[in-house]
């Protein structure tokens, strides 16, 4: 078991590195409020856009605050979207893109049309529409990112599904009798769980950019709640002051979507049975 | 003229180096077809790739030469390799549609393959390349030329790539199982245009082939090959006549080959030391003793009655759609106890009249009567207790098993369809089915993947029996199989048909094998049933001329039969 | 001939019918997005905090049409937007289609700049990798890219203002002049925007080029190439690369989505007065008809965008083109 996976270590140091990183942006997101060095919301108008010191090491942002304390708890608001919007497309898009290749006619027809048109319009403008009009808070951010990542699992689930379809154990089923229910939950769903983990992953980066994309232009996690992405957008007015405020929370925020992409590249790779036979 | 030394090739895994091919020798004279045969895995196709020097990256030659006309292969640059080959050694492969660009038409890559090799202009090119086209009697070459490859059929690629690789007068043409993926009448064409071609070039062929009734029928001389090594070579009529090797003698006896009656088919066995031998064996006895012998004249089990079942395509985008009858006014019925052959050529409609039988499609008319009662129209909730008394077991291993559950879990699903029984209750039938099919109890826990082909196939066979079926469809169910191994399930087959009784209705493209398992047999074209009879009567004395052009098609080994000499 | 013809022409109309309904399908959720959007747009134009007389809220409801039945409103929207009217904005007066077409050739100008930046950059590279899968250039190329659609659109672009901007002060951080203007300050503007949009879509596209090259290799019909004694060279230029073109363009108008919604970002970082910066602005100040306007106008640029991927598509590929069916 050790060797086994000092050997994986060594073979693939970046999936390592990676995992390595997850497992510590999770850490911070569950510990951060209690790993803080200081209060992350104290004001200071003394220490105002400082550089990193002995009692602020990362340095303060424009009020003065502690830069390492928001950072650690700046990731919180972040993941929840991501991984609650992903649990949202993931279930509802897996859902109908199966009902899309297996469904009657005029049901795939229907789903597989508004997936199309859905498809067809950049989610951050949809959600800039929505964000702009409604009160954003963790939870109607992660019910609109959700919501619009829904096509795009739909889209996966629904190719991955016409493929299983094709295939003569399907045609087994449905000579033996089986309902929809069993064909659904025993041959189709088990067969389509590959490409429908690496979509997730793909999900979760997304549903970080998108969120932190949206923080940054101002309309996502609201002050003085802090998040990454609103962090740098917030930043970006001081470049020339504190140029170090800017590229923290950018690393960090970079850095994890990174190794996200790099996980699920991975997971592709294990996944993929064209890949497996050779 | 090509002259392969002791060649031995390894594939490079994760656990160092794995032999594939080992001290393979053979020579080929001018002129000369060379057959080289074995089962999946022998390493036959390695081979051939290894005298083109086109071996995979992970493969690697360990030892060895490749003598063309004196020069190694082995030892030769890539500009230098690139000269030999199409102009002196050319190669035919197996899938013929994806072995052309798919983004240019047929006649641009002639013409291409034509000035690869030869100095000549592109007008000058074009004309010989459609003297080529007609020369391989492709109808319509000006078509052919414009056409791109999957716009034609498979044996028109292959004609196609045939004409690319006789281009520049090749003096040897390696084809690598040219007609495996066409249909016998059209493999019959391609095989005689090879040999036709090799009298009137002059190269020499290596044929590469699982089939012995291919290499029967074009080869001078044959090297077997079993798991990477050269188990006998002989001229093509001592090898048929008088195999030396025991596995060379196992293989041509298990074969099943028309004309040859027998009530069972030899298997390969290895004993312990790994020696292989042929085995004849006995047919397992019926548990109960009263022998039940299919009777002709009691009600049939299954009667079709002018089944019809159409599909409607457009000829052009713009035009009405026609009527295609892929069943056409089939009448057939299916005695108890018995096996109905139904044969036919890929796109007769046979896939689909069973599909109809097992209602996985309505049929537009007709009647379908099992056990008397028509079933043609019954909803989906009607047919639930008529799926009981029919089982399938399809054409591919690899396909019918869902890969993601346990063999239990797939044997036991009919059961589980049927709320049949308790758990434990369906452990022991489970147990007992593969006991039937002569599968381990330990398979149970295991996944498909874990088996290879013919065992999957009894996995699925296992299945099909699980709620005591009186009618089993077996749509091409040896077909994937190798000889050896299709050798088994026949045996199978036949074994429990006896102890379970059962009816088949047994699919296949296969003359030879429908002959051996049949009781009566219909021939099927164009979706109608051209000839209906019995077996014996049928192979004997086929009255359609479809039916006899079939027979003739069919590479036979040793056959009396039609006109059919050593070559 | 004839039929092959006949298919062409059936595929482009069927194409053009599909983006029409698209668009329509689009118009009217746009329209009803807004309709269910909370906040009165008559109370923010006359100034909710001025307390406004009930008389005036209903003489400016019955001037913009809202006292109208809801599909009365639709339709007549629908028709007016059908010809380029989308009403005025609420800000000045002044009609929406003014704002939409000045700002419209700009994003277009920036993302055609980062798809043709994207391509030059991303199409070499993922042939490169390819070429030499699992050596040392392969691996740092497929890295390099794995981190390029990792880096958010706005970090990079924040990075480039800090290193070219502030640091080497080689090119202007932010801002617009018209090419009429100043032609050499126009585009020195343009760059760094161009490049932060492109260089995410650069490294996808390197990828799905690595990909689809290491896919066509594996053919069957390569192998057939060389068996003919086609050189590698030739076999790779003239084969592998046409059929690779199919799936790399079809990921290129696949990344066109994550590019328009990425505008949306450069614009407001680089105050690039585009169709994006229009959007923001007018969400932010819920300015109905501007966002109606700006919204439809970006789904249009992107479902014509799209059109034009898919035909070429099909021109690539002689199996769509002439598919018999």
């Amino acid at each position: 078991m050790t060797s086994r996976t000092l050997g994986v270590a060594r073979s693939q140091p970046a999936f390592v590195a990676s995992l390595a990183v997850l497992a510590i942006v999770l850490l911070m997101a569950i510990f951060g409020g209690w790993l803080a060095p200081h209060d992350p919301f104290m004001l200071n108008p003394q220490a105002v856009n400082q550089g990193s010191s002995a009692s602020h090491w990362l340095g303060t942002d424009e009020f003065g605050r502690d830069l390492l304390s928001r950072l650690l708890i700046g990731i919180r608001p972040t993941l929840m979207v991501a991984l609650g919007a992903t649990v949202i497309a993931a279930v509802f898009g897996t859902f109908l893109g199966i009902a899309g290749a297996y469904g009657r006619l005029w049901l795939s027809f229907l789903i597989m049309r508004a997936v199309d048109i859905m498809l067809s319009f950049p989610p951050i403008l949809l959600a800039l529409l929505a964000v702009g009009f409604w009160e954003s808070d963790v939870l109607s951010l992660t019910v609109v990112i959700g919501v619009l990542y829904i096509p795009h699992f739909a889209r996966v689930a629904h190719s991955a599904t016409l493929q299983v379809t094709r295939q003569e154990f399907m045609e087994a089923e449905h000579a033996m009798g089986a309902s929809v229910r069993r064909v659904v939950f025993t041959a189709i769903l088990p067969n389509i769980l590959s490409p429908l983990v690496v979509q997730a992953t793909l999900t979760v980066a997304a549903a970080i950019l998108l969120e932190s994309g949206l923080s940054f232009l101002g309309l996502g996690i609201v002050p003085p709640e802090p998040s990454w992405g609103q962090m740098i957008g917030t930043a970006r007015g001081y470049l020339g002051q504190n140029p170090m405020y800017v590229i923290w929370p950018s690393l960090l925020l970079a850095l994890t979507v990174l190794a996200i992409n790099v996980v699920g590249d991975r997971l592709r790779d294990i996944l993929d049975p064209r890949l497996r036979e050779e | 003229m090509l002259e392969v030394r002791n060649l031995s090739i390894a594939f490079k895994t994760r656990d160092g180096l794995k032999s594939a091919v080992r001290n393979i020798d053979f020579t080929i004279g001018p002129g000369e077809i060379l057959g080289l045969v074995g089962e999946s895995g022998s390493g036959k196709t390695i081979t051939s790739l290894a005298v083109m020097g086109l071996l995979p990256p992970n493969a690697i030659v360990t030892s060895g030469e490749v003598l063309v006309d004196g020069i190694d292969m082995l030892q030769l640059g890539p500009g230098e390799l690139r000269k030999l080959r199409g102009r002196h050694i050319a190669m035919i492969f197996q899938d013929p549609m994806a072995s052309l660009d798919p983004i240019f038409p047929c006649g641009d890559q002639i013409i291409e393959a034509i000035r690869l090799h030869e100095t000549v202009g592109k007008a000058q090119a074009r004309q010989k390349a459609i003297e080529l086209l007609e020369k391989v009697r492709i109808p319509d070459p000006e078509r052919a030329m414009r056409a791109y490859p999957h716009e034609l059929s498979g044996g028109q690629c292959q004609r196609i790539m045939i004409a690319m690789a006789v281009a520049c007068k090749p003096r040897i043409i390696i084809a690598d199982e040219p007609t495996t993926a066409l249909d016998v009448t059209v493999q019959k064409q391609v095989l005689d245009l090879l040999r036709g071609l090799n009298e009137e070039v002059g190269a020499a062929i290596l044929l590469i082939t699982h089939d012995l009734g291919v290499v029967y029928e074009v080869a001078d001389r044959v090297v077997v090959m079993y798991s990477g090594d050269r188990i006998e070579e002989a001229t093509t009529a001592d090898l048929f006549n008088n195999p030396k090797s025991s596995y060379a003698k196992a293989l041509i006896d298990s074969m099943p080959t028309p004309g040859g009656q027998h009530d069972r088919l030899p298997v390969i066995e290895r004993d312990a030391l790994g020696n292989v031998f042929s085995v004849r064996p006995e047919p397992r006895v019926r548990s109960s003793n009263v022998a039940a012998a299919p009777d002709a004249n009691a009600t049939p089990l299954l009667e079709i009655r002018d089944l019809v079942k159409s599909y409607w395509i457009k000829p052009a985008p713009l035009a009405v759609p026609v009527e295609m009858r892929a069943v056409d006014r089939v009448s057939l019925s299916i005695a108890p106890r018995s096996t109905l052959g139904l044969v036919g050529e890929s796109g007769c409609g046979k896939s689909t009249l069973s599909r109809a039988v097992m209602r996985l499609y309505r049929p537009d008319a007709g009647e379908i009567l099992l056990k008397g009662r028509d079933i043609a129209r019954l909803s989906e909730g009607e047919m639930r207790p008529f799926r009981r008394e029919i089982a399938m077991v399809f054409q591919n291993p690899y396909g019918s098993l869902n890969p993601r559950q346990t063999v239990a879990e797939l044997v036991e699903a009919p059961l589980v369809i049927f709320g049949e029984g308790t758990a434990p209750m369906r452990r022991r039938r489970v147990a007992g089915l593969l006991e039937a099919v002569g599968l381990p109890a330990a398979a149970a826990a295991k996944y498909p993947h874990e088996f290879s082909g013919g065992q999957r196939q009894r996995i699925a066979i296992a299945r099909a029996l699980a709620l005591n079926p009186s009618l089993v469809i077996c749509d091409e169910a040896v077909s994937a199989l190798d000889v050896s191994v299709q050798a088994q399930v026949l045996n199978l087959l036949k074994d429990l048909q006896v102890e379970f009784d059962l009816t088949y209705l047994f699919i296949s493209h296969d003359l030879s094998v429908v002959e051996h398992i049949s009781d009566t047999v219909a021939v099927m074209q164009k979706g109608r049933i051209v000839e209906y009879g019995s077996a014996k009567a049928i192979f004997a004395n086929p009255k359609e001329a479809y039916t006899r052009m079939l027979l003739d098609a069919v590479p036979t080994i040793g056959s009396d039969r039609v006109g059919k000499g050593v070559a | 001939m004839n039929a092959s013809v006949a298919g062409a022409l059936l595929l482009v109309g069927r194409k053009l019918l599909t983006a029409f309904i698209q668009l329509l399908v689009i118009a009217t959720l746009i329209f009803s997005v807004m309709y269910i959007m909370p906040g009165d747009p008559v109370l923010l134009l006359l100034g909710a905090d001025s307390n406004p007389s009930p008389e005036a809220v209903a003489s400016m409801r019955n001037q913009l049409g809202l006292d109208q039945p809801v599909m009365s409103q639709y339709f007549v929207w629908l028709w007016k937007a059908l010809h380029l009217d989308f009403g005025a904005s609420l800000a000045n007066g002044y009609p929406v289609s003014r704002y939409v077409l000045s700002n419209l050739p700009r994003t277009l100008e920036l993302a055609f700049a980062a798809i043709i930046i994207a391509t030059l950059i991303g199409v070499p590279l993922g042939i490169a990798a390819a070429l030499k899968r699992g050596s040392l250039r392969d691996t740092i190329l497929t890295s390099v890219a794995t981190i390029g659609i990792s880096v958010p659109v706005y970090i990079l672009g924040t990075m480039l203002v800090l290193f070219f901007s502030l640091k080497l002060g080689w090119l202007p951080a932010s801002g617009y002049t018209d090419i009429s203007r100043n032609a050499l300050e126009h585009f020195r503007k343009l760059t760094l925007p161009a490049v932060a949009l492109g260089f995410g879509l650069a490294a996808s596209i390197a990828r799905m080029t690595r990909s689809s090259m290491l896919e066509i290799l594996g053919r069957d019909f390569v192998r057939a190439l060389r068996a003919k004694g086609m050189s590698e060279r030739r076999i790779i230029w003239q084969h592998v690369l046409r059929n690779a073109a199919i799936p790399i363009v079809t990921i290129i108008g696949l990344q066109l989505g994550n590019l328009m919604g990425g505008t949306v970002l450069v614009e407001a970082m680089f105050n690039w007065p585009g169709l994006s910066t229009l959007l923001v602005g007018a969400v932010s100040a819920r300015n109905y008809p501007l966002v109606q306007g700006a919204m439809l106008a970006i789904a249009a640029l992107f479902i014509c965008i799209n059109l034009l991927v898919e035909l070429l598509y099909s021109l690539l590929d002689p199996r769509i083109r002439r598919k018999r069916t």
